[in-house]
This record gives structure tokens, C-alpha cells and sequence, in this order.
């Protein structure tokens, strides 16, 4: 058994140029996986310019992008149930009829519909695998290849998540429902003559940028786990998984989808403040939507962290001396946070697993506001470009070994 | 006291420019430098970067420097501070949207402009401010109502009178119309560049789009509903053609601008003559309408126009006399500057000062070129066959054919019997004539003309001398390495994918099959979806692609290294393609070909 501290001292930075080294040596680590989609309200006012906004929001940088191609699900009427603490029948419906589970699983092979053929490369860019160590130990079908599929398995597959993010505009002109209408029919008949989008002859963008007070949304967010389990991995790897087209294991893949599950592990609901409009130009209304709808994101992203321990994110430590790391504000770090420092532990096969070697507490005065435009509003802190962070127990630390916030 | 000498005048101008280039470069730099800064009570002001303060923290809120100015709100009022903090617009106004240079302000209800140093440009008395096009013009909406359409919750105005200003806020036409018509062509015939959406402001009005440029003519309507119009000079912002004088004004056209009138079963047709300020009544023709024949008359070009009177065509002048008379037919030729006429039988000339050409030549027909780079060729036809001329009458391509089109790209479409084919102006055989159509050239030198054999379209070679490929029911030519054509059977998978190319939801086709013909129902309902094909005509993207999402899909194919996609790939791509347009209805179980993976 060896530690991986020696590799990430290589990558050791002074204390005095970590802000603008900060670039040049990011330090790479494993991240779960997010697919996110958003249930859109077409019964609402701005139900376009909230898609808009979510179509342009990126994946929260502590996690991998696992996109599928649905990402928008309309619904004229308030989601049944949606404000219950609990798993909600529509959306697990629609994650069970869709076989959601099994078009994640296709994704992390790159799997191709047509021939069933598939490839490891996003496990070994996402699971920071030598190439051709991987490859090699692939080959051997040795202990090392169970092994590997087996950390792969655990740490990056079985930490794959779908996030349901019911989205409304909180409305204080109530009754203003979008309705159907004959322009809208005309418009799409106009469309499709002439690929042009009606839409596009107006906007209602210029309603938010006069108002200048600020955008209320109220985000429901609905975490689910793919079920990634030994024997899971075993039919697929055996059964499923071809290098080249093999229309034996593409019927068998096809006919298993069902198989696949993806498990309700949480649900939490933004406070749906206002966001204000510092900060946003006036030429570019949607920033506004954009920045209500990822701030209540973020903030839902940090209590469903809270709340479900594995969907915790792990960030490595930049510096020691002192100590920081690029976590912020809007990871929901505060002056009561208490993280745990995690040493990365690789058995002789390839396989990971994270050990404590102490705590460490944020400094309060030097939290980074790294909240979505935060350094536009002049918000405090928002320069920083880390935090940092006092040792609170422990021996020594190094850069690069994980940190992980431990439940408030 | 002296006066300054040449080497003191040249002096202190440098002296002036450098103090201006020292003023706007420290302006710049401390405009860059400013920070917001919000307090513990959540109040906010402006900081410079070492931290000394330029707006205390009293604010509601602040947005960032843009162009040298602030944007401070208190409540729900909002004013501009400089980078010295000092208030050029007071916290008095709804909403400040800059305009370029200047701001567009909302007081109450009403809009209306500020400069830069808070000069008010335009008193805020306006229910709307469309935004200014790139000449600086703007069209303002007085009085009125605004309200939202019931579908998508946008803005209009109703009932407000309409006119026009430029960025110093000047009104160049008074609001008093109900309608504008935004023309879009200039004195020298040319046509503008067109900037706005549309061409027509009244009873809808979409508050985003702008006027089109700066043409010197406006139409009008005083009411929604009435059918009279008139015209409007945008540099005095006179009218020029009083409402109520005629049913419909158009567009002035070298300095004359054509009317109709449709008054108790009469009907009749002129030109009011922009210099000398008259009307011209050319004809009026009373009871039905069907009886009028005049409708079908020109504008002016140069100095005559030609008209047609009881189905007999002649030119006028601008005071309204007949110049020429007794044509059968007269065509156009913009791009030549002639007009083509035949008269008894035999076709010529007429240039824009009434002169005629070419009348002992003995043409029987004209075609004029169709695109500008073959401007000096015509087409024409003589004892029954048709060839193609210079200006001056030189055969460039022999009498041989039994008919002829207009000249594109210095290549001329030709026809024998029932085949067709193509020949250069030097009358070099391009592509032979044996096929049933050819598909209009595009470009100049195409490698690849597109030949129609029976109901198909074949690539025809025209360095190799051969036919390519596969036969299409319809395609568009070569743009870059690349084609779309519509193949004899596409392979068709799902119901929504296609429509969300151009912005749609919903089944495209009835059922769900997986291979559909084009001709028996696709071809009524998608007749702008088929294929890429790159120039080896095999096809690179095989699903059905709109044809103006084409960019997309070559895009992809480029990605893929251009090389024809797999249909994982071609599937991937279609759905990165219309990831904008497509969102489904969370009760749905979406179909399989929807999902990537």
C-alpha cells in the first residue's frame, strides 16, 4: 500500500503566488458526476427565459458534466406534491419510464445505440487513470483489471446523480398565465416556412431590465443515485460492454435497461429570496434570470450536500502554508464549517480509498465569495480566489489531499 | 492684445488634443478602477481600487461602470453618477437604458432622453422609444396604450401616434401617425441595408425592432383602418403626399413616387413628381375592376416610366407626356439598364432618357442577365432561336437554341427540342444539352451543375464531362464541400427531433416508421428536410436536416474530421442541433431516438 502524497507535493505551491499560479497548476481530482434537468412551468410568465437561463447555466465546477440530450421537462400546472419532503411520484416516473438510469450507465461507456460498441475513455479521463497503465492492466484480465473496474465502479459510476430542479418564477401579478393563441399558432406555421422564430420579433426581457428590482425563483430539487453495484458491474462488464459492434451484447444491453435503477436520496427547496440586480449589465436582461436561477441552484446543490453524505464533494488543498483550498460561499462554506482532510490511500492494484489525518475550520475573515457573480455586485471577499482555512486537528498536510465539509 | 500667429494657433491646438486624449485616457483608466462596494447593511456605493470611496454606501444598489457612468438606484428610482461620483442624471427616473452615447429614461410612465452630461434631450413624454437604428433614427410612439399579447405576454402599443427622431433628440417627423411605412429604397434606386424586422409600425408594434436605415421617404396612415396613405420627406419631415389624397402611395423611385386610387367604382393609377410637387394622372378606368389594366405599370427609371394603358404599353416623362408608344410587352433590366419592348413582333432597347437600341437588329425577344457580375450580357432571341448578345449588339453566343435564359455568372441555360443544358458566354458547351432541367448556377465556375433526369437530380461534372452519384428528388447546390439534397427515400426514426430544427414541437410525419417516403406524405408536411452529401455524393449527414440548420450539420461532419457521420454521431449531433427547441412533457416517456445514450 502507498499514499499519492509524493505526486501532489510535486505540485506543492508557494503560499505567496498561489493566486496567480492558481491557473497554471490546478490540481485535478476525482468529481462526481451531474445530470441535471429542469421541469419548466409553461403556465408562468419568463417560462422561456428561465429555460433560456438554464440551458446556459454550466455544471457546478466540483462535479463532471453527465448531460444526457433531454434537459427540458414542461409542465402547465405546480408540480403535485412538489413542496413534501419526499421522493415525488412524477419525477420518479418519469426517471423509471425513461430508463435514465441505463442511458448514464451508456454515457460512461460512450456507448453507441446503433452498434453496442463502447470505450473507456471518459472512466479513465474522469477516474485520472494513466492511459496506458489502464489499458495495459485492462489487457492483463488479472486482479489488477478487477480492481480497476471495481474503483472505477465505486468512485466514479456509483457516484453518478441526476438532479430534478422544479423551477418557478414567483409571480406577484397572479393570474398572468401564458395562454395559447392564434399569433403563437401563426408564429409556428411561420417558423417552419421560414426557420425564423416569431419569438424573436419581440422579447419580454426588457420587462426585467426596467424593473431593476430583482428576480425571485423558487427551485425543488429532486437528487437521485445511480445503483452501481458488484454484480451490476459484473453483467454488464460480461454480458454488455464490447469494444467493437456486437449485436449479442447490444440486445443484451437493450434488453436490461430496465435493470438499471436510479435511487431517490433527497429532496430540498430554495429559500426563493430575491437576487438582486447588482451587478448585471443592462444590455443582457437574462444574466438576471441566469443569476436567480443559479444562485437557488447552488444554494440547493449545498443543502442536499448537507443532507446526503456521499453527494458531498471532495476539492483538494491548494497550499499548507497557509492552508487554502478553492472552495467558497457558494459551496456553502461558512464560519461554522468543519472540514475533514482526506489522504487518498491506493492499494497495489490501482484501487482508492480515502483515509482522515485531521480537520481543519475556515478562517472567518477570509471566506471567498465565489457565489455566481458575486465579484460583479462588489460583493466582500469576492476577489479572494480561496479560502483559508486553520488546522483544527491533525498531523501534517499536504496539496493535493482531498477536503471534505463534515454535516453541520 | 495680438492675435495669436500660426506657429501659437498650432501650438495651443496640440495643447488642446493632448489635454482631451489625458482627460478620456483618465477617465477610461478610473472608470475601469471602480469597484462596487456593498456595506454590512447591505447598502452599496462605489470604491476606486486602492479603496478610497467615490459614493458612499447609501445606495439600494449599484451597477457596474459602463462607459464612464454609474447606474445608482434608491427605491424604485434610479440615476447615473460619473467616476468622480458626482450625479449627472438625479435618482428621479424608472428606469435609465443607455442608447448608445445617450439614455433613454422613463419617468412615470413616459420615456424620453438624456445625454451624457444630463442634458435633457427629450422631454419624457413618449409612451415608447424604439431603439435607434445604426443612422441614429428612432421611431417614438405618442399617447396610446401598452399592453401585452395574450400569448407569449409581450409588449405592443395601441392607438398611439407614431413619428421619428435622431440621437439629439430632435423629432425629424412629427407623432402624428398611426401608421409608418419604413421604405427601403434610396433616390439612385438602390435598395438599403435593411437593419429592422419590419417594414410597417402601427396597430402591433414590437418594441425591440428598429427602422430600417435611413431611407429619405416614409408612408403613412393617419388611421388603423382607413385605406389612404401618404408620404412623408424624412429631412423635413413634411408630408409630401397629404393623407386622404390617394388609396395607396409607394415608395418614391427616381424622384417619382407611383400611386392608385380605388374612389366611387373608379379606378385610377399615376405619379406625383417629388420636384415639381404634381400629380400625374396617367388613367381611370370606372366600373369593374376588372376592367383595369393599369395596375400593372413600372416605377421610373432615369427619366421615363414605362405605363400601360388599355393593355397597349408606352413610356411617359416625368410631366406625364408620352414618349414612346405602341408596345406589346416591356421587361425590366435593372441590371442592364434598359428596359426590353416588343413592338410588332420585334424586341429592342430603351435606355433611362427614352433612347432606343438595337431597333434594326431584328430580336424577337429579351432576357436580361439575372445576376450582376453579367450585367453586359443579354439574352435574345432571332428568326426563332435564341443566343445571347453584348450591349452593343456583338453575338457572343450563336442563334442556335430554341430557347434560352437570362445570363448568371457568365453561364446561360439553354434548351433544344425537349433537352437542356448549359453553354458559357463564349458559347462553349458546359454541360450538354440532354437533360430535363438543370438547377439554376449559383456561383461563378461551378464545378458541379445539378441535371434533371426525369423526376431525379444528378451532379453533372462539368471538368470530367460525367454524371455523379446518386438521383435526388430535390437539392441545392454545392456550398464548400458540402450539399443538401433530399434522397428518393430518407430514413426517417421518430416524431419530434426534425420540427425542433426550425423551433416546433410536435409529430412531424403520421406514426412512427421507420423509413418514409418522401413523396407520398413527408414531402407535404417537411419539404425543406434531406440530407448532406459531400462532393465523393455519398451522404456525410443521412437524417433529415433542415435546410437552413445545413451549418450545423456540416459543422459536426467537420468536427467528426469530415468524414461521414456514424449514426450514433449523426443522432448526437441532431440533438446538440436542436437541444434549444426540444423540451418534452414530464408525464411523456419520450421516444428512444430523443436520448443520446
Amino acid at each position: 500500500m502507498k499514499t499519492l502524497n509524493i505526486i501532489f507535493i510535486a505540485l506543492a505551491l508557494s503560499s505567496t503566488n498561489i493566486a496567480s499560479a492558481q491557473n497554471a497548476t490546478d490540481i485535478e481530482y476525482r468529481r462526481s458526476s451531474l445530470y441535471s434537468v429542469m421541469i419548466n412551468h409553461t403556465d408562468q410568465r419568463f417560462g422561456k427565459e428561465i429555460r433560456e437561463a438554464f440551458l446556459q447555466m454550466e455544471t457546478p465546477d466540483k462535479y463532471n458534466n453527465h448531460d444526457l440530450s433531454v434537459k427540458i421537462l414542461t409542465l402547465n400546472k405546480k408540480l403535485e406534491d412538489v413542496n413534501k419532503d419526499r421522493e415525488n411520484a412524477a419525477i420518479t416516473a418519469f426517471i423509471n419510464n425513461n430508463d435514465i438510469a441505463s442511458r448514464l450507465v451508456g454515457k460512461w461507456f460512450n456507448r453507441d445505440q446503433f452498434t453496442g460498441q463502447c470505450d473507456m475513455e471518459l472512466v479513465k479521463s474522469r477516474g485520472l487513470y494513466n492511459a496506458s497503465e489502464f489499458d495495459k492492466a485492462l489487457a492483463s484480465k488479472s486482479a489488477r483489471t478487477e480492481a480497476l473496474l471495481m474503483d472505477a465502479g465505486e468512485d466514479l459510476i456509483g457516484n453518478t446523480y441526476v438532479l430534478v430542479n422544479d423551477i418557478r418564477y414567483i409571480d406577484k401579478e397572479k393570474g398572468s398565465k401564458v395562454l395559447g393563441s392564434i399569433l403563437r399558432i401563426a408564429g409556428s406555421v411561420a417558423s417552419v416556412a421560414t426557420g425564423v422564430n416569431f419569438d424573436d420579433l419581440a422579447d419580454n426581457l426588457g420587462d426585467i431590465a426596467e424593473s431593476f428590482k430583482g428576480f425571485k425563483v423558487k427551485i425543488n430539487t429532486f437528487l437521485y443515485k445511480l445503483e452501481w453495484d458488484e454484480a451490476t458491474a459484473a453483467d454488464f462488464y460480461r454480458n454488455q460492454y464490447s469494444a467493437v459492434p456486437d449485436k449479442t451484447k447490444l440486445d443484451n444491453f437493450e434488453n436490461s435497461r430496465k435493470k438499471y435503477k436510479l435511487k431517490f436520496v433527497g429532496k430540498v427547496e430554495s429559500s426563493g429570496s430575491t437576487t438582486s440586480f447588482m451587478g448585471i449589465k443592462e444590455d443582457q436582461p437574462i444574466m438576471m434570470v441566469l443569476k436567480a436561477c443559479q444562485r437557488a441552484l447552488d444554494e440547493n446543490i449545498v443543502n442536499l450536500q448537507n443532507e446526503v453524505e456521499d453527494f458531498r464533494t471532495k476539492v483538494p488543498l491548494q497550499s499548507v502554508g497557509p492552508i487554502t483550498a478553492y472552495v467558497g460561499m457558494k459551496e456553502g462554506v461558512n464560519e461554522k464549517s468543519l472540514f475533514e482532510v482526506l489522504e487518498i490511500v491506493e492499494d497495489k492494484n490501482g484501487k482508492r480509498s480515502y483515509k482522515r489525518v485531521g480537520t481543519i475550520k475556515p478562517n472567518p475573515s477570509l471566506i471567498w465569495d465565489n457565489r455566481f457573480m458575486a465579484e460583479e455586485e462588489g460583493a466582500e471577499n469576492a476577489t479572494l480566489g480561496y479560502t483559508t482555512f486553520k488546522k483544527e486537528s491533525g498531523g501534517d498536510f499536504f496539496p493535493g489531499m482531498l477536503i471534505r465539509e463534515i454535516k453541520k | 492684445m495680438k492675435a495669436p500667429n500660426s506657429r501659437q494657433k498650432r501650438f495651443c491646438v496640440f495643447r488642446l488634443l493632448t489635454l482631451c486624449l489625458v482627460s478620456m485616457f483618465s477617465i477610461n483608466l478610473l472608470a475601469q478602477d471602480i469597484k462596487i462596494k456593498v456595506n454590512k447593511k447591505g447598502k452599496a456605493g462605489y470604491v476606486s481600487s486602492t479603496g478610497k470611496e467615490i459614493l458612499p454606501c447609501k445606495y439600494d444598489a449599484v451597477s457596474p461602470f459602463e462607459n464612464g457612468l454609474g447606474k445608482v438606484r434608491n427605491g424604485d428610482e434610479w440615476g447615473l453618477v460619473d467616476t468622480n461620483g458626482k450625479f449627472v442624471i438625479p435618482i428621479k427616473y424608472k428606469s435609465i437604458i443607455a442608447e448608445g452615447n445617450i439614455f433613454k429614461v422613463k419617468d412615470g410612465k413616459k420615456y424620453g432622453l438624456i445625454g451624457r452630461n444630463g442634458k435633457v434631450l427629450l422631454k419624457p413624454d413618449y409612451t415608447a422609444i424604439y431603439p435607434f437604428n445604426s443612422k441614429g433614427l428612432a421611431i417614438i410612439v405618442k399617447g396610446g396604450k401598452m399592453s401585452r399579447l395574450e400569448s407569449n405576454n409581450k409588449p405592443y402599443i395601441s392607438n398611439g401616434k407614431l413619428g421619428v427622431i435622431n440621437v439629439d433628440g430632435n423629432i425629424l417627423i412629427q407623432p402624428k401617425y398611426s401608421i409608418i411605412k419604413d421604405y427601403n429604397q434610396d433616390l439612385n434606386n438602390s435598395k438599403l441595408y435593411r437593419e429592422g424586422k419590419m417594414t410597417t409600425y402601427g396597430a402591433i408594434n414590437f418594441l425591440n425592432d428598429t427602422l430600417s436605415t435611413d431611407g429619405p421617404f416614409f408612408g403613412f396612415n393617419i388611421g388603423y383602418f382607413d385605406a389612404s396613405g401618404g408620404l412623408i420627406e424624412m429631412k423635413s419631415g413634411k408630408d409630401i403626399i397629404k393623407q386622404g389624397k390617394h388609396t395607396f402611395v409607394l415608395e418614391p423611385v427616381s424622384g417619382m413616387a407611383r400611386w392608385y386610387d380605388v374612389k366611387n367604382k373608379k379606378y385610377s393609377f399615376g405619379y406625383y413628381n417629388l420636384s415639381t410637387k404634381k400629380d400625374i394622372e396617367i388613367d381611370e378606368v370606372k366600373g369593374s375592376f376588372s376592367n383595369n389594366t393599369t395596375w400593372v405599370s413600372g416605377d421610373f427609371m432615369g427619366d421615363i416610366a414605362p405605363v400601360c394603358v388599355d393593355g397597349v404599353w408606352k413610356f411617359i416623362d416625368k410631366k406625364g407626356k408620352t414618349v414612346l408608344s405602341g408596345f406589346e410587352n416591356v421587361a425590366p433590366g435593372r441590371i442592364s439598364g434598359f428596359w426590353g419592348v416588343i413592338e410588332k413582333g420585334k424586341a429592342f432597347l430603351v435606355d433611362g432618357n427614352g433612347n432606343t437600341h438595337w431597333r434594326d437588329k431584328g430580336f424577337e425577344n429579351i432576357i436580361f442577365p439575372h445576376t450582376d457580375d453579367a450585367n453586359d450580357y443579354i439574352t435574345v432571341e432571332k428568326n426563332g432561336k435564341w443566343g445571347v448578345v453584348d450591349k452593343a449588339g456583338n453575338v457572343k453566343v450563336d442563334f442556335k437554341y430554341d430557347r434560352a435564359d437570362g445570363v448568371r455568372h457568365g453561364w446561360c441555360v439553354v434548351k433544344n427540342g425537349e433537352k437542356i443544358g448549359v453553354v458559357t458566354v463564349d458559347g462553349e458547351v458546359r454541360v450538354p444539352i440532354e437533360f430535363d432541367g438543370v438547377v439554376n448556377i449559383s456561383k461563378p465556375r461551378q464545378r458541379y451543375v445539378w441535371v434533371k433526369k426525369g423526376v431525379l437530380y444528378y451532379a453533372y461534372d462539368v471538368v470530367n464531362k460525367e454524371i455523379l452519384g446518386d438521383g435526388y428528388l430535390s437539392v441545392d447546390n454545392f456550398n464548400g464541400d458540402y450539399a443538401w439534397v433530399k434522397p428518393q427515400i430518407m430514413h426517417f426514426k421518430g416524431d419530434v427531433i426534425n420540427l425542433a430544427q426550425v423551433g416546433i414541437e410536435g409529430p412531424i410525419a403520421n406514426g412512427k416508421k421507420s423509413t418514409i417516403s418522401v413523396q407520398e406524405q413527408f414531402e407535404k408536411q417537411a419539404p425543406f428536410f434531406g440530407y448532406i452529401i459531400g462532393k465523393d455524393f455519398k451522404p456525410y449527414f443521412a437524417y433529415p436536416i433542415h435546410i437552413l440548420k445545413m451549418k450545423d450539420a456540416v459543422k459536426a461532419i467537420e468536427n467528426a474530421g469530415n468524414r461521414p457521420l456514424t449514426e450514433q454521431e449523426t443522432r448526437k449531433a441532431i440533438l446538440e442541433i436542436t437541444a434549444k427547441n426540444r423540451k418534452y412533457p414530464l408525464a411523456d416517456k419520450i421516444a428512444g431516438d430523443n436520448w443520446d445514450y
